[in-house]
């Protein structure tokens, strides 16, 4: 059973230069209990979409398309409504961790915020102070078991601790624990270890990983590293300028590529069983006057003349899609 | 006899904890503690570590930024700590850097021709119209266009701004380039074109590479001897064809064993050689661990590895592990 459902998702920003298309017909379903990657380069619209599912897109942002939760649609929902499921129902992980806490606040305080004012709007100051005096060890208890869920050694001192006294990696557990700390149903992760060194960003993974089987978490990742992508992810969708070229499961996408893009992208990286890399020519596209048909036509080796025509359609292969002429005629 | 260009010995570089208001010193951070390498002609010497283990201090320390502690430092035989400061500056000048992040290291003010001039002005080469000739030539080099000198580092890519940032460490014709972590900061497909540049520069140029990163993936491709560091120090140094078949630091392997595999070859590469190690984070440079730096986190510490210090092991003639196992 499919718990998020997007169709026909389309964001266009208005600037003073013009329309920018930085998304057009995304379409995809995460299962309960899934994970699934958005993988592309910088700028090809992947956390635009991420910030879709969130709502928190800017004011110039005009969205079309549809975001089917349980049945819901998010985009006709009232902001009322809205705030019960966001930052409930469906939880946030950031990707800087140093950046994504208040300096000024404790962990503790943190938490606090998480689980009494989550939802609520017009919190100030006094409802803070007054927050502070109502820690009862019920609550305390409940922060102590998410901290030890997410594998962070000495809990009680880490609660009293301040964002910037603790290390990278402990301060990605503890988003990952505010996140977690309502019982979502989905998980959005925006690159969450790439701020991390290889060997915390494997104990990420791992902890990541083990939340989603324990919890039956469905988790949304967007990140730019394949290698990650296959190590987290079930599934994959390969996104190239704000379109979707190729979508399957992570290892025979990436054993496989079909997409001329993905093909180049995986020729890229450099592997440790050495080979030749490739690089992709050109650079990424303008938005607001993106190439017809395929976008990826301008850079790709096999382009021919309906790519730069027409925008390929979803061609099926093994319980794999690729958005690419090349597989279009059978 | 192998032609070393550049040999550093026992290098230290401490930075003083300072504290009250007479900035009384009270502790030192020791980010790089007593390194020793050597580096062939004409070769390229990868640094690897994680972040804060002082690989970037020691790219710094060797072309002159830091002043270091103690230690020396040979560039063509001669000994540079010990120069003066103007006989140092004449032999700097056949060493560059290229660093991390092209945004930052770019000044927004100045046009592309000015900031791959700059190196030129401050050495007093040429007249005003020899550089630009000179900037001309040096953007072909790194295969942008002409009409690029006239832009300002905003209006190119991340890769473009890479590609000036390499023309310029290629101003002065150096002999050795230190690359700190050159494509860290850059998508992958545009990682393995600058990748690609900068091998056949050196081919075609005669460099010599010190290349300071975290992505064994790039020491795979691009590298031919490594050195891997952990909390100021190295722990093994060794050919890259060996780091991959028969790495022998319990680090080294930890590090392999972290890497997110892309494929299945190389998945079952990192299964073969990699080894799981205790959570943990690198310890504080201002207070390190006794003995070995990495007991504390090392599956296979002994009591002898809490209270001596390894030394260095000779495991064949380019192979050398600083681990009381191989003892």
């Amino acid at each position: 059973m499919s718990i998020l459902e997007v169709k026909n998702l389309t964001v266009y920003f208005k600037t003073f230069a013009g329309l920018s298309k930085v998304v057009e017909n995304i379409s995809f379903t995460l299962g309960k209990g899934e994970s699934l990657a958005l993988v592309g380069e910088s700028g090809s619209g992947k956390t635009t979409v991420l910030k879709t599912v969130l709502g928190v897109l800017p004011s110039n942002a005009m969205v079309k398309g549809k975001l089917l939760f349980r049945g819901i649609n998010l985009l006709e929902t009232g902001n009322e409504e809205l705030s019960k499921i966001r930052g409930t129902e469906i939880t946030y992980i950031p990707q800087e961790p140093l950046a994504a806490l208040n300096p000024l606040y404790t962990i503790e305080d943190h938490f606090l915020d998480r689980l009494i004012l989550s939802g609520k709007s017009k919190t100030g100051i006094l409802s803070y102070i007054r927050l502070r005096r109502k820690i009862s060890p019920k609550l305390k208890n409940i922060m102590l078991k998410y901290l030890e869920k997410v594998k962070i050694p000495d809990p009680e001192r880490v609660l009293k601790s301040y964002p910037m006294q603790l290390s990278g990696g402990m301060l990605q557990r503890i988003l990952i624990a505010l996140a977690i700390v309502s019982n979502p149903s989905i998980l959005l992760a925006d690159e969450p270890t790439t701020a991390l060194d290889v060997v915390t960003q494997k104990e990420i993974i791992e902890l990541l990983k083990e939340l989603q089987r324990d919890l039956g978490l469905s988790i949304l990742y967007v990140t730019h590293d394949l290698g990650v992508a296959r190590t987290i992810a079930d599934k994959v969708i390969v996104m190239y300028a704000g379109h979707m070229v190729e979508e399957g499961k992570t290892s025979k996408v990436l054993a496989n590529p079909l997409h001329p893009y993905t093909k180049g992208l995986v020729d890229s990286i450099p592997k440790l069983v050495g080979g030749t890399l490739h690089g992709i020519e050109g650079g990424l596209i303008d938005y607001i006057n993106p190439p017809k048909g395929c976008r990826f036509h301008p850079r790709c080796p096999k382009a021919r003349d309906i790519c730069r025509r027409e925008r390929p359609k979803p061609v099926e292969i093994n319980g794999r899609k690729v958005y690419c002429w090349l597989y279009g005629e059978e | 006899m192998p032609d070393y260009i550049l040999e550093v010995k026992n290098l230290k570089k401490y930075f003083p904890i300072t504290a009250g208001i007479f900035n009384r010193i009270i502790g030192w951070v020791k980010a790089v503690d007593g390194v020793s390498f050597s580096v062939e002609r004409n070769t390229t010497y990868a640094i690897v570590g994680e972040s804060g283990c002082g690989k970037s201090t020691l790219a710094r320390t060797i072309i002159g930024i830091y002043e270091p502690t103690s230690g020396s430092i040979f560039f063509n035989g001669i000994d540079i700590t010990k120069l003066k400061r103007r006989e140092r500056i004449r032999i700097l000048r056949r060493m560059s850097i290229v660093f991390q992040d092209p945004t930052s290291s770019l000044n927004p003010r100045h046009k592309v021709v000015d900031i791959i001039t700059a190196p030129l002005k401050v050495h007093k080469i040429g007249s005003p119209s020899e550089r630009v000739e000179k900037a001309k030539e040096l953007v072909k080099i790194v295969e942008l266009d002409e009409s690029f000198l006239n832009k300002y580092p905003h209006e190119l890519s991340g890769g473009q701004r890479q590609r000036v940032a390499i023309a310029r460490a290629l101003a002065l014709e150096p002999e050795l380039i230190l690359l700190d972590e050159p494509t860290s900061a850059l998508d992958v497909s545009v990682q393995a074109k600058i990748l690609n540049l900068l091998k056949q520069l050196q081919r075609k140029l005669k460099l010599t590479y010190i290349l300071i990163t975290h992505n064994l993936g790039v020491v795979r491709n691009f590298a031919d001897h490594v050195s891997v560091m952990y909390a100021g120090k190295i722990v093994e140094t060794i050919t890259v064809n060996k780091i991959f078949s028969e790495p022998k630091h319990p680090y080294t392997r930890a590090l392999i064993d972290a890497i997110p595999s892309v494929t299945l070859e190389e998945e079952e590469l990192v299964k073969k050689l990699g080894l799981k190690i205790k959570p943990g984070e690198p310890p504080s440079l201002s207070n390190p661990p006794p003995g070995c730096r990495f007991h504390p986190r090392c599956p296979l510490a002994t009591e002898r590895c809490k209270k001596e210090e390894p030394k260095p092991v000779l495991i064949s003639s380019d192979h050398v592990v600083f681990c009381h196992l191989f003892s």
